[in-house]
């Protein structure tokens, strides 16, 4: 059944009420992406206050969650909460068979029609308002959703081998970022705290990044987190400004002295874990943490624009920073040791700069946190360190563990810790910009050889070998969708006259024997209805696939049969 | 404003007469008026007349050409009338006022005249555009400024010259156009900025085409224009990049192409301050030290600060008194606020072959400042551009009694000879170059190019173009550097023009040096210590190696270097280092070059029925070291001889310097095939350096299997057979030369078909290398590694057949005609068949066949398809 989120706090109380009396009667499953992990991270601080006893269990993809499902014999267990994954999976025999109840907290739509019905299942919806009586739910979800509802009664009777099958064929689209549910639920039982609120952002930014929301969307519910931003936190600037004028000529005056103190990073007025809003906050990657060289090199939006590929594109790199008015030298160092008089006018002079080399679109509202004395980390790094912990090729940490799995958990863990730990969140974006650089070479490689083919109604390429460093990065899902984005930027900017196409991009994993396919839409707003179009082609063919992923745009298809699949795909196109 | 002279010269057509008289009236009044208003107002001229920026910009800006050239004389010379007079008003009423307070307060009072000058051209503004348009040309009408009046240097330094100068020079460097219609100083001003450089290079040439007044003035009085035009240029480059100023405090205008050249034995009082061009060796330069720019001093007796003193290379700054307690001194210098600027000085000796017969080379002192520190090392030979000028010297002066000076030359701008201008690509040559590169062709292009005048030999030419190439240095985690340069070894019989390759790579490469085996010793070409006669010193001097750092060095005679100074070269060659540690100097210099080696068998001719080895006099490491050996054979075959013969004959006829023959009407039928299609020297030259400096090939995905199984394969074959022997130094050769042949065609990767040319070239030459039987034999065993464009024929043939069956099946579902009564039915719908272009290239791409001109032009194809702009049409018969 479906939840208003008005009703977010019963379903706490239902919650910890189950677990009185008991022992550990509370599984909270979680799946590997920022957004989940931001929104446990609530949770658990929340459970952790009433004395819950709870269980937090990472789960990589549907085998595994169906393994795990499969794996609760604990007669104890009443509870699952479910963070962004099995919302569009069968969860209605849970119920009966162990008596669990599901709360699914799950960003990703449609839901799985039968989850809907059963009063085991329960979907938080931010859509759903709640009818005054139950038995017209049901008609008030045919109303909002009449042709879904349909086709999904007309496959009632069909039998159910996977535990996962048919995806919906109108594509994938995405709600309220599970973070930011969840924070209302602290809202409402008025324990927000700003650890709270910097999840929400974080996990709101990880949707915007991922491009699981469009940017209107983003501004719109970034504005309700800056309201909370401002109730939680002080604001000496704001409060005050002509002291903060002194305060500027105070640390001006330091910086003569030969103590680099610029004034937007002024850390003596900052309490470690105060968020800040930053009105205009320059939309290139990891800026903060990197050379503005780097940053600006290698983020995606301004590579594409420029074509940075090539010679001319470099140039007019140079060019832009010889508007800027900083000397190479000093933008190819670290973007904090870079002079706070260059610092100061950047945002202005980008803007300015921008119409002519048609670059305008730099800017962002975002949050900016204070996390120790000397570390200020913005929404969106801490999402790119994040995500880029949870893909890492290479082993965190300091444990010696060999396969995949267990490599996966580990990182899942640093990467859990790394949202409010410094050190893991820098070790993160080592990891991020080397992933990014590694994005920005292949993306490069994969147009410099033309190996981008059209098809009818969207373009494709096929990455078909793992000898290159770099495509290590690529076998994991994220990654790989950064990498399609990329390339389908880079096209759309190649290729300004015509209109752009999707993407589809296929990479050889040589370990698994295995081709991961993924699809990217044109516009955000756009349904992704790549998971239903694999889907069909795989099983055309009769290829040996796996669709594993809980976001429903990636396909796995056994190497030998690749070729029929693509074939079978690009012909279903015509 | 473009074309004034003309227009000036128009109207002086239509009024010739009564114009010259006008002019006198209007010089009159102006005159007569000034006298009425008393002395005072002769003072306020001057502060008028300085040079006030916003203002000068404001008229460029509002000059209205259109209005301009619309309107008739009498209008125009009703408005400048009008002009006039409404300035002279101007100036008069300022002229009221009371005497006492100009005096005293002149600064105060230049300012308030520059108030009112901007008020009264507000004013004008407001009145209108046409009034506003000629507002500068009664000035230039009433002074010829390209007519000085007293001594120049004073002429140039009086204010209104000043904003002529300003004017000009603005209007030279933003509508200048070269002969494509480029504007290059836009380009240029844009490069400089990208690579945060501070020289913009300002050709002699195109100033005093536009402006050669303006050129005058720069030879002559550069000392005090160039300051000037250092300024505008930067205000120029402030308008286009704001922040610039930023990043450097001022930029410097460079003067390139002057194109009178002095020897430097001949430089003599005349040429005092003015720019001169004089070539030379530098030979030795000192260190780093900074000079004083600006200079803040503080008074010892009551602490005042006095300054800041511009300081130039002709005066010396003069102190003064102090401006507080009048006392003369002592002064101290303030360091923190002063400002410092580099200062090295060079010095420049005549180059060897200039110095006339059995004298002495004289040598001149020449001072580099900012920018141009360490533009020259020792031993480089450079066209310097600077200003001669005098200084006074102490020492001379004690010897001879009498004031006499030294003179030096301040450098304005310094050309190294082996950078000629073409080192400079303009934005133009890269898009020609970038458009070269699509021809698929450009492979054989350029081998076609290399040394034109030589007949044949296509198996060293594309040696040599792939040397000149180069692979790409790689640098594994910074410690283990793998070169990227491919030496090359050619081994011929005497007379077979290998010479004159080596003369023509020394022309076409970027860096290049040139020495024989015996004229080289091992010093010479590593490098060595050698002790200072000036400072007493053991000092470093680079060989030859060392020199063609980044580019080529060439070895002719290599068989007749002895062989110490041959193993010399081992390092440099693999290592690409030369190390040396001798009298108390343990270094290590850079020689990242390439070696292309010239070498005769050893007794004269090469014998086809012996070894290799036995052949040449060179010892196994050093012939690993090569990554091409090219053998050339001077063989006897009547055919060749003879359009060889021809070949020779005709080129001499043709290269004659009296000849007048056209190259067309030559007989040149005995060339078996059609004169390639070539570039030129200096275009090739521009390509290889383009290359060079923005193309970097990446290994990625390439069919590792074939290599390896290639070189295990020919590894057994030259332990059999005895020819060179093959190490793993052949695997990399492999790859550099795949990158070199990626790069000429300027593809940021290598492709499959760069590796099979690379098989190519390393078997060929490992196949060159053995005895004429064993060749033989060799060659049918791997020439399935040869890739044959029969083969690759047959394949595209398959492929385009299968497409038009493809093709028609597609149209038959289409149309749902029953499938027998379609294939009876197919010929005439393959008629109407048609496969595009674009289509068979992407087809034929999946199997590594990337250009497919070579199968359009076969035989085969022409007799079967039809092609007409991008579409395949298939013949019927």
């Amino acid at each position: 059944m479906l939840i208003p989120l008005s009703q977010l706090n019963e379903i706490y109380d239902e919650i910890r009420q189950t677990s009185f009396s008991r022992g550990c009667s509370l599984a909270i499953l979680v799946s590997g992406d920022c957004d989940a992990l931001a929104a446990c991270k609530i949770l658990t601080q929340m459970l952790h206050k009433d004395t819950v006893q709870y269980r937090v269990i990472p789960v990589a993809n549907y085998t595994e969650l169906e393994e795990k499902l499969a794996s609760f014999t604990d007669p104890e267990l009443r509870c699952l909460v479910f963070l962004n994954c099995g919302g569009s999976c069968d969860l209605t025999q849970l119920g009966p068979e162990k008596n669990l109840i599901s709360y699914v907290f799950d960003s990703e739509r449609p839901f799985w029609a039968d989850n809907i019905k059963s009063a085991y299942v329960k979907l938080i919806d931010d859509t759903f308002v709640e009818e005054p009586e139950d038995q017209e739910e049901e008609e008030s979800e045919i109303e909002n959703e009449p042709g879904q509802k349909r086709r999904r009664e007309g496959r009632e009777d069909k039998p159910r081998k996977r535990f996962k099958n048919d995806p919906d064929p109108t594509g994938v689209y995405f709600g309220i970022s599970t973070a930011g549910i969840i924070y209302r639920l602290a809202q409402q039982m008025n324990r927000a705290t700003n650890d709270m609120l910097w999840m929400w952002i974080v996990g709101l930014t990880d949707q915007y990044l991922h491009r699981k929301i469009d940017r209107s969307e983003y501004e719109q519910r970034i504005n309700e987190c800056l309201t909370e931003v401002l109730r939680l936190n002080e604001h000496p600037y704001q409060q005050r400004g002509e002291e903060a004028e002194e305060m500027d000529q105070d640390s001006e005056q330091r910086t003569v002295n030969g103590i680099i103190e610029p004034k937007d990073f002024d850390t003596e007025k900052k309490t470690p874990g105060n968020i800040h809003i930053e009105h205009k906050d320059l939309k290139l990657m990891l800026y903060r943490h990197w050379s503005l060289y780097d940053s600006l090199y290698y983020s995606d939006y301004v590579a594409c624009k420029l074509g940075i590929w090539r010679e001319p594109g470099k140039r007019r790199l140079n060019e832009i920073i010889a508007q800027l008015g900083i000397p190479l030298q000093e933008c190819r160092q670290d973007f904090c040791f870079m002079k706070p008089m260059y610092k100061k006018t950047l945002k202005d002079k980008l803007q300015q700069i921008g119409a002519t080399y048609e670059i305008e679109d730099l800017f962002l509202t975002t949050c900016v946190r204070q996390y120790n004395r000397k570390k200020q980390f913005s929404a969106s790094d801490v999402v790119y360190s994040v995500t880029a912990l949870l893909e890492s090729p290479t082993l965190l940490g300091d444990q010696e563990e060999s396969n995949d799995r267990e490599k996966w958990l580990n990182n899942f863990w640093v990467a859990h810790d790394a949202l409010l730990d410094v050190n893991y969140l820098e070790q993160g974006i080592k990891i991020a910009q080397d992933q990014q650089k590694a994005i920005v070479q292949q993306g490069t490689i994969l147009i410099e050889k033309k190996a981008v083919n059209p098809a009818a109604d969207f373009r494709y390429a096929i990455i078909s070998s793992d000898s290159l460093n770099q495509t290590k990065y690529f076998h994991h899902p994220l990654s790989l969708k950064k990498l399609t984005t990329f390339i389908m930027e880079a096209y759309r900017e190649l290729r300004s006259n015509i209109r752009p196409k999707p993407m589809v991009l296929c990479v050889l994993n040589t370990s698994r024997n295995t081709f991961l396919v993924t699809g990217v839409t044109s516009a955000v707003q756009q349904r992704n209805d790549f998971g239903w179009r694999f889907h069909e082609a795989a099983q055309a063919v009769e290829a040996d696939f796996r669709r594993d992923f809980f976001e429903d745009t990636y396909i796995e298809v056994r190497k030998e049969h690749f070729q029929a699949f693509l074939e079978q795909l690009t012909a279903g196109a015509y | 404003m473009s074309d004034e002279p003309s227009q000036k010269r128009r109207r002086e057509a239509e009024n010739s007469d009564s114009e010259a008289e006008e002019e006198n009236v209007i010089d009159d009044t102006s005159i007569q008026g000034s006298e009425e208003s008393g002395e005072d107002l002769e003072e306020n001229m001057e502060a008028d007349y300085r040079a006030i920026p916003e203002l000068d910009t404001y008229e460029e800006e509002g000059i209205d050409e259109a209005n301009y050239s619309d309107m008739d004389t009498d209008a125009r010379m009703a408005a400048e009338e009008e002009l006039k007079q409404r300035e002279m008003s101007d100036q008069i009423g300022r002229g009221r006022g009371p005497a006492a307070f100009y005096l005293g307060e002149l600064e105060e009072d230049m300012n308030m005249a520059l108030i009112s000058r901007h008020r009264a051209l507000q004013r004008s503004l407001a009145t209108g555009l046409e009034a506003l348009s000629i507002e500068d040309d009664p000035e230039e009408l009433a002074l010829d400024f390209e007519d000085p009046k007293g001594k120049l240097s004073k002429w140039i330094q009086e204010p209104r010259t000043h904003r002529w100068i300003r004017r000009n020079f603005t209007k030279f460097l933003l509508e200048f156009k070269d002969e494509h219609g480029n504007e290059i100083y836009h380009q240029r001003i844009r490069e400089m900025c990208s690579d945060n450089k501070q020289s913009l290079e300002i050709n002699y040439d195109h100033i005093s085409k536009v402006n050669p007044t303006l050129a005058l003035w720069i030879a002559d009085e550069p000392q005090i224009i160039l300051p000037l035009l250092n300024e505008i240029a930067f205000e120029m480059v402030k308008k286009q990049f704001q922040e610039y100023s930023n990043i450097f405090e001022e930029i410097y205008v460079r003067i390139r192409e002057l194109p009178i050249g002095d020897h430097l034995r001949n430089l003599r009082h005349h040429h005092l301050n003015r720019l001169v061009k004089v070539k030379g060796v530098v030979t030795r330069r000192t260190g780093v030290h900074p000079q004083l720019k600006v200079m803040v001093f503080y008074c010892n007796k009551c602490g005042e600060k006095k300054g800041p003193i511009y300081q130039n290379s002709q005066n010396e700054a003069d102190i003064g008194i102090c401006g507080s307690c009048q006392s003369k001194g002592p002064f101290t210098l303030d360091f923190e606020s002063t400002i410092y600027r580099n200062y090295q000085k060079i010095t420049l000796q005549e180059t060897p072959g200039s110095v006339p017969p059995g004298r002495v080379p004289r040598h001149k002192e020449v001072i580099l400042l900012a920018d141009l520190i360490d533009i020259a090392r020792p031993g480089e030979e450079v066209e310097v551009v600077g200003v001669f000028t005098h200084v006074f010297d102490y020492s001379l002066n004690v010897k001879h009694g009498f004031p006499i000076f030294s003179t030096i030359i301040e450098a304005n701008s310094i050309i190294r000879q082996s950078e000629t201008s073409t080192e400079i690509l303009t934005d133009e040559d890269k898009f020609e170059i970038r458009n070269l590169a699509r021809n698929p062709n450009i492979g054989k292009m350029i081998v076609d190019s290399i040394a034109p005048s030589i007949y044949g030999h296509k198996f060293i030419k594309t040696a040599l173009a792939i040397s000149m190439f180069g692979g790409n240095p790689k640098d594994i985690g910074g410690k283990h550097k793998i070169r990227g340069d491919i030496n090359v070894l050619v081994l011929g019989d005497p007379g077979v023009a290998k010479s004159q390759f080596l003369k023509y790579v020394l022309q076409t490469s970027p860096r290049c040096v040139y020495t024989t085996g015996k004229g080289a010793s091992a010093v010479g070409l590593t490098a060595g210590v050698h002790k200072d006669p000036i400072s007493k010193e053991w000092v470093l001097e680079g060989g030859a190696l060392v020199l063609a750092d980044k580019g080529l060095c060439l070895i002719d005679e290599f068989d007749k270097m002895n062989d110490h100074d041959r193993t010399s070269i081992h390092e440099a060659m693999e290592q690409q280092t030369i190390s040396i540690s001798k009298a108390g100097i343990v270094a290590t210099l850079q020689a990242r070059c390439a070696v292309i080696a010239v070498a005769n068998p050893v007794k004269g001719r090469y014998d086809s029925s012996r070894t290799f080895s036995e052949n040449v006099d060179l010892s196994d490491p050093i012939l690993s070291r090569f990554d091409i050996l090219c053998v050339v054979k001077d063989e006897v075959d009547l055919v060749h001889d003879h359009s060889l013969a021809t070949h020779v004959i005709n080129s001499h006829i043709k290269n004659h310097p009296d000849s007048l023959i056209i190259a067309e009407d030559l007989e040149d039928s005995f060339l078996p095939e059609e004169p390639p299609q070539t570039l030129s020297q200096d275009k090739l030259k521009k390509y290889i350096l383009y290359a060079r400096q923005y193309v970097h090939p990446q290994l990625s995905d390439l069919d590792q299997e074939k290599i390896v199984r290639f070189y295990s394969e020919l590894r057994q074959e030259s332990q059999k057979s005895g020819g060179i022997a093959i190490t793993v130094r052949h695997i990399e050769s492999l790859l550099r030369i795949a990158e070199a042949n990626a790069r000429m065609h300027l593809r940021d990767h290598v492709r499959e078909d760069d590796i099979d040319i690379a098989i190519n070239m390393l078997l060929e030459s490992f196949l060159q290398s053995q005895k004429h039987a064993v060749a033989r034999q060799l060659g049918r065993r791997f020439s399935k590694y040869l890739r044959r464009i029969n083969e690759e024929g047959d394949l595209l043939f398959h492929l385009l057949n299968k497409l038009f069956r493809d093709t028609i099946r597609m149209q038959q579902y289409r149309v749902n005609i029953d499938l027998s009564l379609a294939l009876s039915m197919g010929d005439t719908q393959a008629r109407n068949v048609v496969v595009p272009l674009d289509q068979f290239e992407n087809e034929a791409r999946e199997y590594g066949i990337h250009d497919l001109s070579g199968f359009i032009s076969t035989k085969i194809f022409r007799d079967n398809f039809n092609i007409q702009g991008r579409q395949i049409y298939k013949k019927t018969f």
